[in-house]
């Protein structure tokens, strides 16, 4: 049917590992001019398919300058979260829209402004998404690696193993994540890194249900059969033959679960099981000021901004990732 | 494989010219640049004739006939002519070529498993291409959705026009498009490798299903496929599609015997036969890329006859000495002394 | 398919009694609910705490005070809070307020992500396309409470305030004629001329509608007359029929639109009856209006299209029911601060029942968008990518081949299929939807809901209530399961039995 699809050779790796076992390669190299297109590698495509998306592209560089603005631009800034003197009421002294005074673009003392005991709010907001990209990077990690191995093990393993796996995931699932979140919180009151740990253990479902599907899957392939009537081991098929097939799942699935761990963090702040102490998150700082929104908004608006930039860019990351590795969603090939 | 309905050379062929294709050309927009899928390809098939169109995967055999039935997505840019009794197909609004698609040129497609719709039965969606373009009541459907299992042979038709598409086997299901596609007594069906999915066991009924069901109707098929062996016992014409184009075309007697074109060759050199002890000759290669093809022959880098010429000029599908036998090779009246073993070098 | 159900649900038992008992341990664990009183100085701190111990059960075992819970849910006994009450009483007020949230979300979310969905799939690559597609990465990248906040400010305070005083600018129907001209654009698709007139043509009629509210002050006083009611209502008909056959298919539109214009006498004839309202009514009148549509299909469609003719009268005559409802709704609602931003009030049973309809949304509206904002965009990226998949589908090649209008191939063949893994979202969406009540009822300061009772139940380490509102949320989430695997053997045949 594909008249277009069918030219382009792409080398998929479970075809690659087919041939690679089963026989010899298919392409014998016959007289080749400038005729064919130069055949490309899984990761080459997936690499090129990415570059080219350009929404991805664009959140990639935002998501970059936000990350560097935490924690670059937080230790050259020159005031410290710590409380001062209150001027000019704490409005902030950013102008961005220059046209509309005709003053110019400038940053002033206090570009976001100070909260109510002085706190210059830019160093404070620096600080709390720091905070935040730490929790959500670690929770989304972990949460992966905990759903990619279970999910692994349940796929590929089948029998018993899988039973037991998928009955506990589906105990937890009637469990609403909240309660699991903020139970372990009051728990463990520590810091942000017991947070992100928390926030990992309530969020890994979803992921071993999506990863357990494709291991099962996988598993019946030829290219397996085949490793496993070479001798391969159980571990060797998994990590070797199988992993590398489901990457593109793993990847898109980690960069959702963070997103996702950055709205968590914002959730349970905001019902108060969140960073405790005089320590700051994006989350606390919004539900901290959710009254100040008539008298001072930057003090809401800012740290809300700076959430939801954070978490659009990996979306937007994600759906490029997700097109990269699965083109079939995009593309018109009939 | 083999295919036990032999047609007789002509037999059945009339005058009426059913189908005209002119310079008919699709092209694909894609990240890459320009895919070149039908490079100019003409025809035309005549009432109760078989037209062959024989080549690889991705020679554009399935594409240009897609074409005609307006079947590719938007994106595809489709120019030249095809003329169904005069009315062109090619360019025209979607709601005014509709009415021919399924009423009077029908099609059937390679994959019986996933060309059925999952969720309805069998009946609803035999009656439905009826009911598409005629106003009859459902009931009145339902008996002549019955009445073409029948025809083409499905067992117990009235209990299993209920039944859904899953519950049949895959020579049975390619049984129901046929079925399908016969439901408004087309002119032309287009077979778009009919046989190529199933079993070597079902492929000879379902072709025979398909050939009685032609005469039945007095129709012509197109006939789609990359196997040589179904186009020997069913059409009268063939074309072999190679890069986009036509680079042989001619009765099937001819086409068979008296080969003008080395890709041709090459492919019957590649069917396996009782008479030749000989080894398979597997054809040197892949196809052509159809994106930015260069200017020689597309077959010159495979061709084992290919001078310079070949490599600089692309050969026009020219008449050979036989009448109706038309060939796309610099070198066509060379190859008249050679019989079908020298291609297998 | 009955048996196929039993065992559904009960498969779902066990898994219900190990999360209660995981819930119930967790919740133990959560912290001591004594501790405030241990450091406490005051005299009549013990004598608390033992009062505390008795309601609490603690000097039970663990695993006895679980069963004990358990055996007592059984008789519908969810246990007492610290403060001695009732959890099962405090739970069936609650259970009303929020569920009617959640659900009111849930069926917008749907029905407005299916539409879209299916839009932006059909118009791939479309300025509609792109466009849904960045509001619903948006939607999933927005603290459910932020937004909530900012409804709150921008769509109630600030709203009631401009409904005081309304009015249009020119400016602001300018603004409201574009957007409008753009989405039916969008919405036409095909070539530049056809978007470009069915642009015009919403212009014209956004103008000519902005223009006549701004000059009737329909704002202050809204409702539909009768002669926008049958103009609706003919519109909804025309709709309706296209859903079901080609407009070429006479019969199928003339008994839509006979069954819609006969929807609108019989609204004129029983007006006091509506009127008067209350929800038995309006079901009885739901089914009345259904059966005049069934009727004129019948009676229309002759042999031929019967069947389409009847599901064409019976979605145009529900259409028209819409239209109807919308009109008294409107048409009761009286200058005020309606929308609200507080705990609802106990409906007054006094007033006349649009009335406290009026009130009940008022305070519903703002909410529920919060809340359906993630369920939208979940439903809506699904439907897309399921509805691309089915439309390169080779049995949908089949039906374009078959000649069947691009509306019956959508709907019948790509939409029909798309539909079925649609449906496993649902649940995750559900439950997604449960948390996000517990604060979105926080943040519009609801106190009688079950998020009230989880979270205060949690701060002030008090189980029973929190194990209350943990019971009906997991039996939701488990019968919301069985109920997406029935709908998925209905859709699906293959899984049939």
């Amino acid at each position: 049917m594909t008249a277009t699809g069918n030219n382009i050779s792409v080398g998929t790796r479970a075809g690659a590992a087919a041939a690679g076992v089963m026989g010899p390669p298919t392409e014998d190299g016959g007289p080749e001019r400038e005729f064919t297109v130069e055949s490309r590698t899984q990761r080459q495509m997936v690499i090129r398919r990415f570059f080219a998306h350009r929404l991805a592209m664009i959140s990639l560089g935002v998501l970059i300058l936000l990350v560097l603005l935490a924690f670059v631009g937080a230790a050259v800034w020159k005031h410290p979260p710590e409380p001062g003197t209150v001027e000019n009421f704490g409005k902030p002294t950013l102008d961005a829209i220059p046209w509309l005074d005709g003053d110019g673009l400038k940053f002033g003392d206090h570009p976001f402004g100070q909260d109510n005991i002085g706190r210059d709010y830019l160093a404070v907001t620096l600080r709390a998404a720091q905070n935040s990209l730490i929790i959500a990077l670690i929770a989304g990690l972990v949460a992966t690696a905990i759903g990619t191995i279970i999910g692994g093990l349940s796929g590929y393993y089948r029998g018993w193993v899988d039973t037991v796996f998928m009955r506990i995931v589906d105990v937890l699932f009637t469990i609403p994540l909240l309660l699991v979140a903020a139970v372990l919180s009051r728990r463990y009151d520590a810091g942000i890194i017991t947070l992100a740990l928390i926030i990992a253990l309530a969020s890994w479902l979803t992921t071993a249900r999506i990863i357990r599907a494709e291991f099962m899957s996988l598993r019946e392939k030829e290219f397996v059969e085949a490793a496993r009537a070479l001798g391969a081991s159980n571990r060797r098929i998994m990590t070797k033959h199988i992993l590398p097939n489901v990457i593109g799942s793993v990847v898109v699935t980690a960069t959702l679960l963070i997103s996702a761990a950055i709205l968590i963090e914002t959730a349970l702040s905001y019902l108060g099981l969140g960073v405790r102490g005089s320590d700051f998150s994006l989350g606390k700082l919004v539900s901290q000021y959710q009254t100040a929104f008539n008298t001072r908004p930057w003090l809401f608006w800012w740290p809300g901004v700076y959430i939801i930039a954070i978490a659009l860019c990996i979306n937007f990351i994600g759906d490029g990732l997700r097109d990269a590795f699965d083109p079939r969603q995009n593309r018109v090939r009939q | 494989m083999t295919a036990t309905a032999s047609q007789p050379s002509s037999a059945g062929v009339q005058d009426e010219i059913l189908l005209e294709v002119d310079d008919l050309r699709v092209t694909f927009p894609s990240e890459d640049g320009n895919v070149l899928a039908v490079r100019g390809v003409s025809y035309e098939v005549r009432r109760g004739e078989v037209f062959g169109i024989v080549g690889e995967s991705g020679s554009g055999k399935s594409v240009s006939t897609m074409a005609l039935m307006g079947l590719l997505p938007t994106t595809a840019k489709i120019e030249g002519s095809a003329k169904y009794l005069g009315n062109e197909l090619v360019g025209q609004r979607d709601r005014d070529v509709r009415k021919y698609r399924g009423n009077d040129i029908a099609m059937i497609f390679q994959d019986p498993m996933t060309s059925l719709n999952p969720v309805y039965t069998v009946g609803k969606q035999l009656a439905e291409i009826v009911r598409a373009h005629h106003r009859i009541s459902p009931k009145e459907a339902r008996i002549r959705a019955i009445d073409a299992l029948e025809l083409v042979g499905i067992p117990q038709p009235n209990l299993r026009v209920d039944a859904y598409p899953h519950e049949f086997s895959g020579g049975m299901r390619q049984r129901v498009m046929i079925a399908m596609a016969m439901m408004n007594q087309p002119d032309i069906i287009i077979a778009d490798e009919p046989t190529t999915a199933l079993d070597v066991t079902v492929q000879a009924q379902v072709l025979e299903t398909l050939m009685s069901i032609k005469d039945e109707l007095n129709a012509a098929i197109i006939l789609i496929t990359h196997d040589l062996g179904v186009v020997a016992g069913a059409a009268h014409r063939v074309a072999v599609m190679y890069g986009g184009r036509f680079v042989e075309q001619g009765s099937v007697d001819e086409i068979f015997t008296n080969p003008r074109m080395p890709y041709t060759l090459g492919l019957l050199g590649a069917i396996p036969s009782l008479e030749s002890e000989g080894e398979l000759t597997p054809i040197p290669g892949t196809p052509p890329s159809l994106l930015n093809p260069p200017d020689g022959c597309p077959f010159a880098p495979r061709c084992s006859y290919t001078i310079d010429i070949c490599n600089a000029s692309e050969p026009d599908l020219v008449e050979t000495d036989q009448l109706g036998h038309y060939s796309a090779c610099h070198r066509w009246d060379e190859l008249m002394d050679t019989d079908a073993t020298i291609g297998r070098a | 398919m009955f048996f196929f159900i039993i065992r559904r649900l009960l498969v779902s038992v066990p898994i219900l009694l190990a999360a209660s008992f995981v819930m119930f341990g967790m919740v133990t664990i959560s912290g001591d609910p004594l501790a405030e009183f241990r450091q406490s100085t005051d005299p009549n701190a013990p004598q608390t705490m033992a009062t505390m111990r008795q309601v609490l059960e603690l000097d039970k075992p663990f695993a006895e005070r679980y069963f004990d819970w358990l055996g007592g849910l059984f008789q519908g006994d969810f246990g007492l809070n610290r403060d001695g009450q009732e959890v099962s009483a405090l739970l069936s007020n609650a259970i009303g307020t929020t569920l009617r949230l959640i659900i009111l979300a849930t069926i917008a979310s749907i029905l407005l992500g299916l539409f879209i969905g299916i839009v932006s799939a059909v118009r791939q690559y479309s300025l509609l396309d792109y466009s849904s597609t960045f509001t619903a990465f948006l939607f999933f990248s927005l603290p459910v409470f932020w937004v909530a906040v900012l409804l709150k400010e921008f769509g109630a305070i600030r709203f009631n305030d401009y409904l005081e005083r309304p009015g249009l600018s020119v400016l602001g129907i300018a603004i409201l004629t574009a957007l409008t001209a753009l989405f039916v654009a969008a919405l036409a698709g095909g070539s530049v001329q056809r978007r470009a007139t069915a642009g015009a043509i919403a212009a014209v009629v956004s103008v000519v509608a902005l223009v006549i509210i701004d000059a009737t002050d329909w704002l202050t006083n809204p409702g539909l007359s009768l002669p926008v009611v049958i103009l609706l209502s003919l519109g909804a008909s025309v709709v309706a029929a296209m859903i079901y056959a080609p407009l070429s298919h006479r019969p199928v539109v003339i008994s839509a639109a006979v069954a819609a214009l006969v929807g609108v006498i019989g609204s004129i004839v029983a007006d006091s009856f509506i009127q008067d309202g209350g929800f038995g009514r309006l079901f009885l009148l739901l089914v009345v209006s259904l059966a005049v549509g069934a009727a004129a299909g019948m009676l229309l469609g002759g042999e031929i299209d019967r069947r389409a003719a009847v599901q064409a009268g019976m979605t145009s005559t529900f259409f028209v029911g819409t239209i109807v409802v919308f009109d008294r709704f409107v048409s009761a609602w009286s200058p005020g601060r309606t929308i609200g931003t507080v705990n609802p009030k106990p409906p007054n049973l006094d007033e006349p029942f649009w009335e406290t309809m009026v009130v009940y949304a008022g305070h519903q509206i703002m909410p529920s968008i919060a809340l359906a904002l993630v369920g939208f965009a979940t439903y809506m990226r699904f439907t897309r990518a399921s509805m691309l998949e089915t439309m390169h589908s080779d049995y949908v090649r089949t039906a374009k081949a078959k000649g069947l209008p691009a509306t019956q191939v959508i709907l019948r063949h790509a939409f029909r299929t798309a539909l079925i893994p649609v449906m496993t979202v649902i649940t995750i969406s559900f439950a997604t939807a449960i948390e996000g009540a517990v604060i979105t009822e926080r943040v519009f300061a609801w106190n009688g809901g079950m998020g009230t009772l989880f979270i205060e139940g949690l701060q002030e380490v008090d189980p029973y209530p929190v194990m209350g509102f943990l019971v009906v949320v997991s039996i939701s989430i488990v019968v919301l399961n069985a109920v997406a695997d029935i709908m998925y053997a209905y859709l699906d045949p293959r899984i049939r039995r």
